[in-house]
């Protein structure tokens, strides 16, 4: 069959996309390699191929510079995996959250996930007496299960709500409080210490985290972010009308919000609870992505994925250098990185070239 | 060959019954329009035979295969929806609003390429092709009621549905929607059912009416029959004159005389 001009033109359209995508990645895999060069002990990035490719072959232990090839294969490659791991979670999880309640104002933490996470973090620290800080398994799993128990609360009362759009963004507000009146209730128990150890969570911070941990996010966040770009197409219907109209495009709003939004909560529950709270990747780089690609799903998620690596890999490693040996935490370097890139996005129009 | 509609009955919550047993049948290749004063279900009508709101009870026929039994998705391929216009501005542009009419068609959230091959021809078909990577909050609300239309086709449906298309165009672009709606119907022997609130247009493109009231279908037949003084009075409360010419029917409205000393 003959393809019309319009099909022509389409096509063209989707392999400037990709491109797009390609180069994204392709920079992504290129700045982390001069990223993990960065840091106290200063490495070339010839260090880090000879350092990964001792590892593969089995000679590491031998090497002469087996000290420094271990610097850069257990402390600042997992990092930046991390980095790159949360930052695609968080990101298509915000990308999730916006699509299912059609509200751009709302990220993975609206539904309070973050909070809840924060008080799981806080009764382990407060009650439970734990004092390491960093991926201590006690604090990871009384962040998680408070996550995921806010999640189900949250579910429980939109179901009975009809399961709206705003039912999410409402219930998901006062539960935020809820927890958060929690944590400050149990701060104000808590001593001098542990108030200083649940405040350091409650920055988002990605030191000390190891392969094992990184392991663990990427198994939630792998499945739950190709899960949702299965999703795209109904996205977009669910973008482009109320209700009874995506019923007419044989979509069922009400069971895309339940699946969709767990899943986009599930992997920043997963995310937060090895790294603590790290805001705003997961309002603003779904708003970036828009910006250069519009709102077609089917792109807007990888590219959203893409825009919050980049991010938080950025984040982290300025975070890292600059006040250098102090780190900052990623969670708050991230925002004074992001806001003045989303304002400048803001005042300087759209990107027209991928749209 | 129909969309037979029969003893449809919905409220809303606890409520008033808004249809209260309403019965037709739509013929393939022509236009019904729905009439009736605001308030009477014409919307919910539509909305019930999509199965879109529920509980409705009754049944809808297509060729004698029950719609309400399929499921969404099922039904979406064969009953396509055109509302009274979308909200806000949207961030879409033309041609991925339009593919979204495949999405019944599509899985895992994934476009085929005949997906695309329908949907563009059906854009340049109604005249959008210039428009295709306009985004959608800059079109006029001709254009838009057109990509409305455009979305609806490309579900390649065999029952359209549209709600007042004609509300908020120009007299130009009313015609056109309609004579566009008209020709699909003969072309592609669709079901087409409208609700309309202009009669002169209702008269001008459907071969057959239904005048709806107080939840029940309180007339229903060609223009010539259903578009009288006495129906019209009774449906709606006004005075009107009602002529046959050039082939056609057309409804006058007749405004009451102003008594000042009675309003005063």
């Amino acid at each position: 069959m003959e393809h019309t001009e319009l099909f022509r033109q389409y096509q063209k359209r989707e392999g400037r996309r990709c491109l797009a995508l390609a180069l994204l990645i392709a920079a992504i895999v290129a700045l982390g390699l001069w990223f993990i060069t960065l840091g106290t002990a200063s490495t070339g990035p010839g260090t880090v191929l000879r350092a990964v490719s001792a590892l593969l072959s089995g000679t590491l232990e031998g090497s002469e510079e087996a000290a420094e090839y271990k610097i850069i294969l257990l402390l600042r490659l997992p990092r930046l995996a991390a980095a790159v791991a949360a930052g695609v979670g968080l990101a298509a999880a915000g990308t999730g959250m916006q699509a299912v309640t059609g509200n751009p104002l709302v990220s993975p933490f609206t539904v309070g996930v973050s909070s809840a996470a924060a008080f799981g973090a806080s009764i382990a620290i407060v009650l439970l007496g734990v004092t390491s800080l960093g991926g201590e398994l006690t604090i990871v799993l009384c962040a998680f299960g408070c996550a995921v128990g806010c999640a189900v609360l949250v579910y429980l009362v939109c179901a009975a709500a009809g399961m709206s759009s705003e039912s999410v963004v409402l219930a998901g507000t006062a539960m935020s409080y809820l927890f958060s009146a929690g944590s400050s209730a149990l701060q104000f128990f808590a001593d001098e210490h542990q108030l200083s150890d649940v405040v350091q969570w409650t920055f988002g911070s990605l030191n000390g985290i190891s392969w094992r941990e990184v392991g663990i996010m990427a198994l939630f966040v792998a499945p739950c972010s190709l899960a949702l770009r299965r999703f795209a197409l109904a996205f977009n219907a669910m973008a482009a009308g109320e209700d009874g109209v995506v019923r007419g495009l044989g979509v069922n709003p009400a069971a895309v919000r339940v699946t969709a939004g767990l899943l986009s909560i599930l992997m920043t529950a997963a995310i937060i609870s090895f790294t603590g709270v790290i805001g705003f990747v997961g309002l603003i780089a779904p708003h970036i992505a828009r910006f250069v690609v519009g709102g077609d799903h089917r792109f807007l998620l990888p590219f959203s994925g893409a825009v919050g690596a980049l991010l938080l890999m950025a984040a982290d490693t300025v975070g890292k250098v600059i006040l250098a040996p102090v780190t900052i935490p990623v969670g708050i370097v991230v925002s004074f990185l992001g806001v003045p890139l989303f304002l400048n996005l803001i005042l300087t129009g759209r990107k027209r070239f991928l749209r | 060959m129909s969309l037979q509609v029969e003893d449809l009955r919905f409220r809303y919550g606890g409520g008033e019954p808004v249809l209260d047993g309403v019965s037709f049948a739509a013929r393939r290749g022509e236009l019904l329009g729905l009439l009736g004063p605001n308030g009477t279900g014409k919307t919910t009508l539509l909305r019930c035979v999509q199965r879109v709101l529920t509980p409705c009870e009754g049944r809808v026929l297509l060729d004698g295969r029950d719609l309400w039994e399929m499921g969404l998705r099922q039904r979406a391929r064969l009953v396509a929806y055109v509302p009274q216009g979308v909200h806000g501005a949207l961030p879409v542009s033309v041609a991925d609003f339009v593919l979204s009419g495949r999405t019944p068609f599509a899985a895992g959230g994934r476009l085929s390429k005949n997906d695309r091959e329908i949907a563009f021809t059906v854009l340049e078909r109604l005249g959008l092709k210039e428009f295709a990577f306009r985004q959608m909050g800059a079109l006029s609300g001709g254009e838009r009621q057109r990509v409305l239309l455009a979305r609806a086709l490309a579900q390649t449906p065999q029952v359209l549905l549209l709600d007042e298309p004609t509300a908020s165009l120009d007299l130009r672009n009313q015609l056109r929607i309609l004579e566009l709606v008209e020709k699909l119907a003969r072309r592609e022997r669709l079901a087409v059912v409208l609700a309309i609130h202009d009669l002169n247009l209702a008269a001008a493109c459907c071969r057959s009416l239904v005048l709806l009231g107080e939840g029940r279908v309180q007339a229903m037949g060609t223009p010539e029959d259903i578009l009288t003084p006495e129906s019209l009075r009774r449906a709606y409360g006004v005075e009107t004159e009602v002529v046959q010419a050039r082939g056609q029917t057309f409804v006058h409205l007749l405004k009451a005389p102003v008594n000042v000393k009675n309003e005063l």
